[in-house]
């Protein structure tokens, strides 16, 4: 299997997985938001969704670039900036 | 209706690949069927053709043999040379047969497990994702339902439509991600006629013999 090395391709691939997993998890994305517990909520979902990005990247990318955590916020948190949370 | 490929695409001789990816992306979802741009100007026959006509022009403007010999085919004076920036898809577009598949498409295929190596919307949401698309992106370009392209990835056929609107949104997803679209949706109508026997509307037509 060759592993993405750019890290735009590997960036890509992060919020596309990641707006999967909200899609798929919508309710449960909210919920997370709203009692500031999503990252506990959805432990399991992310944690396989993380291990499949990893086993799509190369390492060195996936590191250097910070595109996993990157798009944690710029997906998950940002596109639910609409919901009521004391996060804000 | 233009023969010419170029200016159908709205497109100089000159165009790069992106811009004929996008010139496409743009023209489709004009002349789509819910495109209220289109809908007070053709009738829905006519829509399927202006589509049938972008897709072949599309088809020949990003293949750069094809288009060489349409270039040479038009005379004129030479264009210059196409730029090929980063593609916007990963692998070539329609791998014909399994041993021509992109590496990472045989890598989904293996992934696959029971599919060996037809598709199934399992292997669909995997060439997305490696692709880097979000499912709201295809339902951009293709105008398809994004509950039904779930549905589709799913595999959750007692909640798609019809067999033949499902076999138009399989074939719009698949040449969205630059697939042999016949192929994909020749397999995937195997899997939705074993859920759903009485799909067998979205085979195609036997040839006549």
């Amino acid at each position: 299997m060759s592993a993405i090395q750019e890290p735009e391709r590997a960036a890509r691939l992060a919020r596309a997985i990641l707006s999967d997993v909200m899609l798929y998890h919508e309710d449960a994305v909210r919920q997370g938001i709203e009692a500031d517990d999503l990252f506990d909520r959805l432990a399991g979902e992310l944690e396989e969704a993380r291990v499949y990005f990893e086993s799509r990247v190369e390492a060195d990318v996936a590191r250097a670039s910070n595109a996993w955590n990157r798009a944690l916020v710029d997906v998950l948190v940002f596109r639910s900036r609409h919901v009521r949370s004391r996060i804000w | 209706m233009s023969d010419d490929h170029y200016e159908l695409l709205e497109l100089s001789r000159d165009a790069t690949r992106e811009e004929v990816e996008r010139a496409y992306r743009m023209a489709m979802a004009t002349w789509s069927e819910d495109s209220l741009a289109a809908y007070s100007v053709a009738a829905d026959d006519e829509l399927a053709a202006l589509r049938e006509r972008v897709e072949q022009a599309y088809r020949v403007l990003v293949d750069v043999e094809a288009r060489t010999a349409y270039d040479e085919g038009l005379g004129g004076p030479a264009p210059a040379p196409v730029e090929e920036p980063e593609l916007l898809f990963d692998e070539e577009p329609e791998p014909e047969t399994a041993a021509e598949l992109p590496a990472e498409i045989d890598d989904f295929e293996d992934l696959s497990g029971p599919d060996e190596g037809r598709w199934s919307g399992a292997a669909l949401r995997r060439t997305r994702l490696a692709r880097g698309l979000e499912l709201g992106q295809i339902t951009e370009i293709t105008k398809v339902n994004p509950l039904y392209l779930r549905c589709i990835e799913e595999e959750r056929f007692e909640a798609l439509p019809a067999a033949v609107y499902v076999r138009g949104f399989v074939a719009a997803y698949a040449r969205c991600l630059g697939l042999d679209a016949a192929r994909v949706t020749s397999d995937y109508a195997e899997r939705l006629q074993s859920a759903r026997p009485s799909a067998s509307a979205l085979r195609r037509p036997q040839a006549r013999r």
